[in-house]
């Protein structure tokens, strides 16, 4: 029996979530998160600068391969949908024959 | 008395909790992410080739989003302690303060009071005074007490946050020691290159040094970039190659213009002989104008300040002036309008007479030169503008804009933490 199961809304959601991730973390470990006027100390300050900047090389890494897989997650579910509504169309199904019918028009 | 200062201690708690909590909804996102991630790698069976393009990618991940979880909720939970720390500390030393101040005040007022009163030190307002002038100083006393206590418990509370951050930022990921000094590198050179290079474009008995630096500062960086290239695959070679490219064809618009002018004679008629040579002996004499250039550099880079005798007093030198501040204000303007426009005209007019006596091989050179200055020239302008652009992220305004850009897509995410 052959099965067909694809989320397409889950998977552009995911790779929105992955594009906003990469941002996220570029912009993270760049400058001073907080000076020590704000967190009260400059040890602290210090501190959580090396926390947030001390893994640049990775952050990097991991951001450029996020950013690359959340622009192709969002594509792919992007032409996974449209080819939901092609072929929710093509079989003449429209939303007063199919009520249950959760494709997005 | 006690004339001892009680400084409060200062800091915004609800923005360290603020950033607590957004380090915390990070951590929550990025396992949920990961879970998510997790399953496809597991779970989905995605056969055709798109779906094997997509495991490729997903395969491109490093394997770090557990560490990147537990590195943030322990900055959290270190955060958050650290912020009700902060909060006592705060409300406790403004306490003492508000307290040694007034003290101060009564103490002020008795010594003004005592002052009459200690004409008759037997009275008893001389007495009451007396007193109420101990209780203001054992006031005072106790609030300086207090306020180095909370002084004492607010250090070993920030030195303890700071060992927590310390700890849960020493995992696997951390930067290797080589990496970390070529990045160090590379940003201090580009920082000292970008400066030196101003200076180096104005007159100064600095310039001739200023500008030679520069040069070894482009050069370091670029150094840097070819390194972190080929030792981590940051960057890409076209773009070492172009940078690389723009630093040798600015070197080579020099050695080219001299190749081209070898041997070119003005005639008493105004009109340039030229001589047929060799292309070989004509890059041969660029190679020395080359040499000449680096020697140059190098006597520049051995003397930070060169003759000041030659350079007027505005701009640091010692010549005394011939004229007055008008007539030279008057003579840079005329040497603007006629130095930079027909000594330039000129100039390049007669290096292509030049060019053109010597033969069609001195032609090509001068034309190689004249082509290589405007490719440097506009790569050059390109560079600039786009380090500007990254120097303006760096301006204060623009970091606030990029932290509230990312506090917002952190609301975002919180919102969405509920769905």
């Amino acid at each position: 029996m052959t099965t067909l199961r694809v989320d397409g809304e889950a998977i552009r959601t995911l790779g929105a979530d992955l594009t906003v991730l990469a941002e996220v973390l570029a912009a993270l470990g760049e400058g001073q998160a907080a000076p020590g006027s704000v967190t009260g100390h400059a040890s602290v300050s210090a501190a959580l600068d090396e926390l947030l900047g001390n893994w640049s090389m990775l952050r990097r890494r991991l951001s450029g391969a996020l950013d690359d897989l959340g622009a192709a997650a969002a594509q792919a579910g992007t032409a996974y949908l449209l080819v939901e509504n092609g072929i929710v169309d093509s079989l003449g199904c429209t939303p007063a024959a199919c009520p249950a019918s959760s494709i997005q028009r | 008395m006690t004339r001892g200062q009680v400084v409060p201690v200062t800091g915004d708690p609800g923005a360290v909790v603020e950033l607590a909590h957004g380090l915390e909804d990070l951590a929550t996102r990025i396992a949920a992410i990961n879970a998510q991630l997790v399953d496809l790698r597991t779970m989905a069976v995605w056969e055709s080739p798109s779906g094997e393009r997509f495991a490729a990618a997903l395969g491109e991940l490093p394997d770090i989003f557990d560490l990147l979880v537990l590195r943030y909720r322990g900055a959290a939970q270190a955060l958050l302690e650290w912020a009700a720390h902060l909060r006592v500390a705060i409300d406790r030393s403004t306490s003492a303060e508000e307290a040694h101040l007034a003290a101060h005040i009564e103490l002020d007022a008795v010594a003004r009071d005592l002052q009459a009163a200690s004409l008759d030190p037997t009275s008893a307002w001389y007495e009451h005074l007396r007193t109420r002038q101990v209780l203001a100083l054992h006031r005072a006393a106790e609030a300086e007490g207090l306020a180095s206590r909370t002084w004492l418990a607010h250090h070993d509370a920030a030195e303890e946050c700071a060992q927590r951050l310390r700890l849960a930022a020493a995992d696997t990921m951390v930067d290797g020691t080589m990496y970390a000094s070529v990045r160090s590198v590379r940003s201090l050179a580009m920082g000292v290159s970008a400066v030196l290079g101003v200076v180096g474009a104005v007159p100064s008995p600095v310039q001739p040094f200023a500008a030679a630096a520069a040069g070894v500062g482009a050069g370091v960086t670029l150094g840097a970039d070819l390194l972190l290239l080929i030792g981590y695959g940051e960057g890409s070679y076209w773009e070492v190659a172009k940078s690389a490219g723009l630093q040798g064809a600015g070197r080579a618009v020099g050695p080219l213009r001299k190749a081209a002018g070898v041997g070119a004679v003005k005639g008493a008629d105004g009109r340039w002989v030229g001589t047929e040579l060799r292309t070989a002996d004509r890059l041969r004499a660029g190679r020395a104008e080359l040499l000449a250039d680096l020697s140059r550099q190098r006597v520049a880079l051995r003397t930070p300040v060169a003759d000041r005798k030659q350079y007027p007093r505005a701009v640091g030198g010692t010549k005394p002036p011939m004229i007055g501040p008008q007539q030279q204000l008057h003579i840079r303007t005329l040497r603007v309008l006629e130095d930079r426009i027909e000594a330039k005209v000129l100039g390049i007019n007669n290096r292509w007479q030049m060019a053109t006596a010597n033969g069609r091989n001195a032609v090509v050179l001068q034309g190689t030169s004249d082509a290589l200055r405007v490719g440097a020239l506009a790569g050059t302008v390109n560079e600039t503008v786009r380090q500007t652009a990254s120097v303006r992220e760096h301006v204060p305004g623009s970091e606030q804009r990029t932290r509230e850009r990312t506090d917002e897509r952190w609301r975002e995410w919180r919102t969405g933490l509920g769905r």
